[in-house]
């Protein structure tokens, strides 16, 4: 009796810990696959020089503002994904700092310009998306294969200025795998 | 019997031992195409965290790779998700402070590939939505044109039921 007690006992203390466990946690987890982000954007720079106040500035082949539709001969930059998966691409505007900096808005004003992006296909200039400090979406699903490339454009639109000094100005184009 | 006994119990002990809930991730090293070897590249891009919990850590390094030919500073941050997968939202106001990024200012030599341990570490008594999403952002910050670019790896988490 005493003898299968104690095999009773050490039985219960082989099952019981790993069942408990079983029902009690489940084990965080932690997966992924090991796919690569990767983009490029082939002009990373637009030297304005003297602008004047509530003007518009196209950031194109040209310089001049895009036939409607956009198309591809019209724009200015390339962003290529060279990763291996497709990427969303959103885009975030910044204020222009000197002195008295400007901040980015819907519509122009004292210090405040407007910035939009294209992009081939837009159908005019209103389907462009005004660009906010907050981040908006731009691209959609660019795919890592065939068709990787899609080109864009700017406009940049002056309000009134309290100064003339240098202004500094930058978007960022942030890539993220499509869910 | 004796020995029997002891082997039970030693065996019990070993197996309720190796029941922690904790397992370590199985991470994939990442053989990058080799067109994309003079390219800036992160991976993954995509993060799957499940049965979290308060309290729980998750851990999975991001592997960042520098292809230029000088070396180049990056910054590792946490950042809102731009937008969110499917049946997932953007993550709580507080997660930004349970995640930890192990090298938030990484200085990488040309061509070199390097991990940076993140990992999310949810206080206790915390709350989130059952299925959240946050990014890790990285930059080249050497990058002084006005149009820069960003690399970001999503992180999707689903909370125990």
């Amino acid at each position: 009796m005493k003898r299968w007690l104690i095999v009773l006992i050490a039985l219960v203390v082989l099952l019981v810990p790993s069942t408990a466990f079983a029902a009690t946690y489940a084990e965080v987890t932690v997966t992924a696959t090991p796919t690569y982000i990767a983009l490029t954007n082939s002009e990373g720079s637009w030297a304005l020089g003297t602008i004047a106040e509530s003007s518009h500035f196209w950031w194109t082949a040209t310089g001049a503002a895009p036939a409607e539709p956009f198309v591809a001969g019209d724009m200015k930059s390339i962003i290529t994904n060279t990763g291996s998966v497709n990427v969303n691409i959103t885009v975030t505007g910044f204020d222009f700092t000197g002195v008295v900096g400007w901040a980015l808005g819907p519509t122009v004003g004292s210090n405040i310009v407007v910035m939009k992006a294209g992009k081939t296909g837009d159908a005019n200039e209103a389907a462009m998306v005004t660009l906010t400090t907050g981040a908006q979406g731009f691209i959609t699903a660019l795919p890592h294969t065939s068709g990787n490339t899609i080109k864009w454009c700017m406009k940049l639109s002056t309000g009134t200025f309290t100064d003339g000094s240098l202004k500094t100005g930058k978007v960022t184009l942030t890539a993220s795998q499509t869910p | 019997m004796k020995k029997l006994i002891g082997f039970l119990v030693v065996a019990g002990l070993l197996l309720s031992a190796c029941a922690q809930p904790s397992a370590p991730p199985v991470v994939q090293t990442p053989e990058p195409p080799p067109e994309l070897y003079d390219k800036i590249w992160i991976s993954p891009g995509k993060v799957e965290v499940g049965n979290f919990y308060p309290g729980a850590r998750a851990e999975y390094p991001l592997s960042i790779h520098n292809g230029k030919d000088e070396p180049v500073k990056f910054s590792v941050t946490y950042r809102v998700a731009d937008n969110t997968a499917e049946g997932y939202v953007t993550a709580p106001g507080a997660a930004e402070g349970w995640v930890i990024i192990a090298e938030p200012a990484p200085v990488l030599a040309a061509k070199e590939t390097r991990q940076v341990l993140i990992a999310v570490e949810m206080s206790k008594g915390a709350k989130a939505p059952p299925k959240w999403e946050f990014w890790i952002a990285v930059k080249d910050v050497t990058q002084t044109g006005m149009v820069q670019t960003e690399l970001a790896c999503r992180w999707l988490v689903e909370m125990r039921r």
